[in-house]
């Protein structure tokens, strides 16, 4: 075998999780941090002006404070990243575990998610969005049904792995019933990878809404969000950058925090990086 | 090889089924009679009805859904709401745009990843290739528009090197065409090379340990020779997976990237669609971007086996 593979890097997890913390920090204290300026407040004097005392990260088109806006935009942006990722990887993990394990179901499963996952993630949370309602479950709701196949294909094939194992070939010989094998046999020894792929899910689902909400497909403009902000300043973005850049920092960090975690849970799970 | 053809397009077919389904399942959904809207402000109630009737709308389901299917296999996707002209039509006239933009983003993600991946694989653990594992989360965690912004920023918009806006077709003018299209690919295609970067690495590091490699370095091969010959070609199994996948991850970025750049493609116009609540626009978009996703899919098929008799099985 090669010789030299690369330690654990725990430098990595440590960082993002240190990000990680921050961010929801300021989620937490969105109000106190931005000084008690209002995200919703529209002041038609002082639109699009540049960083300032008054406005540390200055105004956009409406007037409104970006510092609170963006501040307070952590808070849709962590609630998508969560919600996605609870949402898909339960709803994933359930369908992967019976296509898995249930061979008569498995051909209709499967190509259920097959089809689902033919469809551009992007393209099928727009299209579900155009038929609902813009609000933050909507938005959660149509972003876990395209990331789930991503789940459910990756729990139906660690299930296949596992289910070959002689202990749980035991179980089954000592008449345990399948809801038990599933749960107590199969579930504890495939739950590791669940756990880094719903990190990831997590930073996927949070570019996600970002980008909808930049289309104006996703929350609407009356809620803050990194998107939505990034939305508004997207007809100036040449000569009034500033609308744009705060926005797409917080977004690019938060991201990075997560995909710090989840490849830092990898790399303990996984040394040699091979299930990427 | 014929046969593995023919077997892999059979599995097709069932998954090219369930995504009709699906987003048929999605335009039965949609709010708004499109009869109402079809028929304008004045009609009267009894319009509307006869307008339905002409329609099929108010027939059941599973047969709408045979019409459906039936006007599709004519190349029929319906009428837009907004412009009132088909749907096949508009998507036509942004395929050339958006094909260029996936063709150069492809293209620039293969030739900055798999370089990247082979090296990182050559000597793992070593700085370059904790670089590169380091420099791939950062690729992937870079928004595209964030990137698109960035570039155009800096390269377009301070510098001039390229176009800020807009698109030239390469039958046109290719030094236009490059000053148009390079910026947009190369921010689609930067999260896209990360991902194609960590897997040539990994499936590189699985066939850095053969013996036929031990092989190749003891009768005397360059290292370059060893690495880009008897490592990659076996390696590219994974690598050409990835990359076919990633198909949809840059038709999706498509939305984003256009919108940035001004593109006039498929993005662009799922975006216009968008805003105009325009269904049947929206739906065909998605039944073709996931079309053009099982073709590629079934080509990266082909291609694995060819360049892998064992997978034909």
């Amino acid at each position: 075998m090669i010789a030299g593979i690369r330690k654990p890097a725990a430098p990595m997890l440590t960082a993002g999780l240190a990000l990680l913390i921050l961010i929801a920090i300021i989620a937490i204290a969105a109000p106190v941090l931005s000084g008690g300026r209002d995200p919703a407040l529209v002041l038609p004097h002082e639109r699009a002006l540049a960083p300032g005392l008054a406005h540390p990260f200055g105004t956009d088109l409406l007037g409104r404070d970006l510092l609170a806006r963006t501040l307070y935009g952590t808070r849709i942006s962590l609630a998508v990243g969560l919600g996605v990722a609870f949402a898909a990887t339960i709803a994933g993990t359930a369908i992967g575990m019976i296509a898995g394990y249930a061979r008569i179901l498995d051909g209709v499963l499967m190509r259920g998610i097959d089809g689902l996952m033919a469809i551009p993630p992007v393209l099928l949370a727009v299209t579900l969005m155009t038929v609902m309602r813009g609000s933050l479950v909507n938005v959660i709701a149509a972003i876990a049904l395209a990331e789930l196949p991503r789940v459910a294909r990756l729990v139906r094939a660690s299930v296949q792995a596992v289910r070959a194992n002689l202990y749980v070939q035991a179980a089954i010989v000592a008449g345990a019933r399948t809801p038990a094998i599933l749960l107590r046999h199969i579930l504890p020894n495939i739950a590791a990878v669940i756990v880094v792929q719903a990190t990831f899910i997590g930073a996927s689902a949070i570019l996600l809404e970002a980008v909808l909400s930049f289309i104006g497909a996703g929350i609407p403009p009356t809620t803050p969000s990194w998107g939505n902000i990034m939305a508004e300043g997207r007809s100036l973005w040449q000569v009034k950058p500033h609308i744009l850049v705060f926005p797409a920092i917080f977004l690019s960090l938060t991201v990075l925090g997560v995909n710090l975690v989840g490849d830092g849970l990898r790399n303990r799970l996984d040394p040699r990086g091979k299930a990427s | 090889m014929a046969g593995y053809a023919i077997r892999r397009l059979l599995a097709a077919l069932p998954v090219a089924f369930c995504v009709a389904i699906l987003v048929f399942g999605l335009l039965y959904l949609a709010p708004g009679d499109p009869a109402a809207i079809m028929a304008g402000d004045a009609a009267s109630p009894a319009d509307i009805e006869k307008l339905q009737a002409t329609l099929g709308l108010d027939r059941p389901f599973v047969s709408r859904f045979a019409a459906w299917l039936m006007a599709i296999a004519h190349g029929d996707l319906g009428t837009s709401l907004f412009t009132g002209l088909p749907v096949a039509t508009l998507i036509g006239q942004r395929l050339v745009p958006t094909g260029c933009l996936m063709l150069a983003a492809m293209t620039i993600a293969v030739c900055i990843g798999v370089p990247l991946g082979a090296g990182a694989a050559h000597k793992p653990g070593a700085t370059a290739d904790r670089i590169v594992m380091a420099g791939g989360v950062l690729g992937f965690s870079l928004p595209v528009f964030v990137v698109g912004y960035l570039l155009s920023y800096v390269f377009a918009y301070r510098l001039g090197w390229f176009a800020v806006q807009g698109f030239v077709s390469p039958r046109v003018s290719v030094p236009g065409f490059l000053r148009t299209i390079l910026l947009p690919a190369t921010s689609l295609a930067l999260g896209q090379s990360a991902l194609i970067a960590r897997v040539t690495r990994a499936a590189m590091l699985d066939v850095l340990g053969q013996d036929y490699i031990r092989t190749a370095r003891a009768k005397g091969l360059g290292e370059l020779h060893v690495i880009a010959v008897h490592g990659l070609r076996n390696a590219a199994g994974p690598i050409v997976t990835v990359a076919g996948s990633s198909i949809a991850a840059l038709l999706g970025g498509a939305v984003v990237t256009e919108t940035v750049f001004s593109l006039p493609g498929l993005g662009r116009l799922t975006v216009d669609a968008v805003l105009r609540r325009d269904y049947p626009v929206i739906q065909g978009i998605t039944l073709v971007c996931a079309l053009i996703f099982v073709i590629v899919n079934l080509a990266t098929d082909m291609i694995c086996a060819a360049l892998d008799p064992r997978v034909r099985r």
